[in-house]
């Protein structure tokens, strides 16, 4: 049951000492008739007690720090990284044996497959930044389709399987996820964490990019067991480009490390009092042609109701929208991966309110954000926020890659 | 047992000691996590239930509840255990024995304060959310300043400043309870 402004205000003002005996006697004969509103004088009192500072809380916040810092020293249960290389590697080695064996030409035959198609070892090797074409997303088209052995428990780190964790947007991220064999969250967070597994033969001087053509293919991307050399990640940023499981497995150079608290909203469906954000146009990873340079940032989408929260044959529904458009505004932040600028509440950009264009048919309404902004090399997040309260609505992130 | 050293761990869990806290964490939470990816967790969830598990007893010394009869690491991992095991039952819905727990933390009652450290995470996690602003009038109205007293920090008139009081505790009692977790800690 949602209680209304005033029934708060009367439950702050009762916890704050704040009413008459006469205006205290009455509500707490109404807090005595209503288990709900006893609850809600309940909440509200831990509340002011939970969140006031105390010594308490001061050691969670000396707890937060140590388990950010935390790593996994476990090894991943279940089957070894490595296991994951034998199955392309005995696939490859079966196919081979079976296009060799004496009835090799009756198998070819019968598959319709000829040497130059015989499929190799699944592992791709990612291809040198001069390669030609790239995704929609930036990423090279090798980056995209590589394979890289993927720890099973980090996949479980990902909340993918944990019940509690918040609903995964549909569509782009899921599909991204796939694409990298892990989601987002979970390659970002492997940055703080990702001492499992780091990358074998590191170049010991950074490579040019013209130097890195010449690499053995899959010095780049072959993922040895723990405790190998340490890469200097922040050399090989250019070329690593935006394969984030890459990053995972050989830590984030500073420019790309996340801001956990925003990572956490990405990709949730955030419910603003009954009302959610569909975005149609995401800002995508962009490439400079300069060490800090203009980036053509544009992020479109619409605001309705949420189907979950209201009933689709309660007709008032349109007139709460209409209600709810009049009564809040929202603004766009654009922040770097500067956690202390985002904690401060100092945007690298801060929008007016945006416009939200009622559609036709009154069930969502729309909005485009389109600016040109100067932009160093790394991580950025977008928020949309309320003006009225701070609520994010909606969280994003792209990389501007050097 | 060494009596000394445990009591050092409690001690510095009492003074939130950094350096007593950092080794507790080198010492117990690969156990701690080892048991919690054995048994259908993540190391996330690991980390979560360890600090839920100091804070537990963190309010045990100071209530005065709290007697070593084992070791500090057995009685954390036990209470860890205990948190872990919770976790799980409301995940599937099905209860968990808890005298799986074993002997330790079994004999107490830690489910108030277990409650208690994982209402705290989920209210301070969404009063980071909130702008600036309504964070630290809502900061300094927790920490038991006055309207008048606020007005004057935040340079409001007082009638401004009670309404915004108001209008930000409404805002983040409206984001705690369309956390999925809110309901786990109520029903």
């Amino acid at each position: 049951m949602a209680f209304s402004e005033e029934t708060y205000i009367k439950i702050f003002r009762y916890l704050e000492n704040d009413l008459s005996s006469q205006e205290r006697a009455d509500f707490e004969q109404e807090i005595n008739a209503s288990e709900e509103l006893a609850r809600e004088v309940a909440l509200q009192s831990e509340m002011n007690e939970l969140l006031a500072d105390s010594p308490e809380n001061e050691l969670r916040k000396n707890l937060d720090t140590l388990s950010r810092q935390a790593q996994d020293k476990e090894p991943p249960g279940g089957f070894p990284p490595y296991f994951l290389w034998g199955i392309p590697l005995l696939l490859a080695a079966a196919v081979a044996w079976w296009l060799l064996s004496p009835s090799a030409d009756d198998a070819n035959s019968r598959s319709g497959l000829t040497d130059s198609s015989t499929p190799s070892s699944t592992i791709t090797p990612p291809s040198s930044p001069s390669s030609s074409g790239s995704t929609d997303d930036g990423r090279s088209p090798e980056d995209s389709t590589a394979v890289l052995p993927v720890d099973s428990n980090d996949l479980s780190t990902n909340g993918l399987t944990d019940a509690d964790s918040p609903p995964i947007e549909t569509g782009e991220k899921e599909e991204e996820a796939a694409d990298v064999g892990l989601s987002r969250r979970s390659a970002t967070d492997g940055g703080q964490g990702g001492g499992s597994t780091t990358a074998a033969e590191p170049p010991k001087t950074p490579k040019a990019p013209e130097e890195s053509k010449e690499m053995p293919p899959d010095s780049t991307i072959s993922v040895a067991p723990p405790d190998s050399a340490i890469f200097n990640s922040e050399e090989l940023f250019p070329e690593l480009k935006l394969d984030t499981t890459e990053y995972a497995q050989i830590g984030l150079p500073p420019s790309l490390e996340p801001i956990p608290e925003l990572n956490s909203l990405i990709g949730q469906t955030l419910n603003f009092y009954g009302f959610i954000l569909q975005a149609e146009q995401k800002q995508q990873d962009v490439q400079l042609n300069a060490p800090r340079g203009p980036v053509a940032f544009r992020f479109a989408g619409k605001v309705l109701p949420d189907p979950d929260s209201f009933n689709p044959a309660d007709t008032s529904v349109a007139e709460q929208f209409y209600g709810f458009l009049q009564e809040n505004t929202f603004e766009l932040q654009l922040y770097s991966n500067d956690e202390a600028a985002y904690e401060a509440g100092e945007p690298l950009y801060n929008s007016q309110p945006i416009n939200l264009n009622l559609t036709s048919n009154q069930k969502s309404a729309d909005f485009e954000v389109r600016i040109t902004l100067n932009l160093n090399p790394g991580r950025h997040y977008y928020l949309i926020k309320s003006t009225t309260d701070g609520k994010i609505f909606f969280v994003d992130e792209f990389i501007v890659i050097p | 047992m060494n009596t000394s050293l445990q009591s050092d761990y409690l001690q510095g869990i009492a003074v939130n000691d950094f350096a007593t806290l950092q080794k507790i964490y080198k010492e117990s939470l690969p156990e701690v996590a080892k048991y919690v990816k054995k048994n259908s967790g993540s190391f996330e969830d690991a980390k979560d239930v360890f600090q839920e598990g100091i804070m537990v007893i963190y309010r045990k010394i100071k209530a005065d509840a709290l007697t070593l009869t084992t070791s500090f690491h057995v009685y954390l991992f036990s209470v860890c255990k205990k948190i872990w095991l919770k976790k799980l039952s409301r995940k599937s819905g099905k209860s968990v024995p808890l005298d799986f727990v074993g002997d330790f933390a079994s004999e107490e009652n830690l489910d108030a304060d277990i409650t208690k450290a994982r209402k705290w995470a989920l209210f301070n996690k969404h009063l980071q959310q909130l702008a600036e602003e309504c964070r630290k009038v809502l900061k300094l109205f927790f920490n038991g300043r006055s309207s008048k007293e606020i007005a004057e920090e935040m340079d409001y008139t007082e009638e401004y400043a009670k309404r915004k009081k108001y209008k930000c505790k409404i805002g983040l009692t409206k984001l705690i309870k369309e956390d999925p977790e809110y309901k786990s800690l109520i029903v």
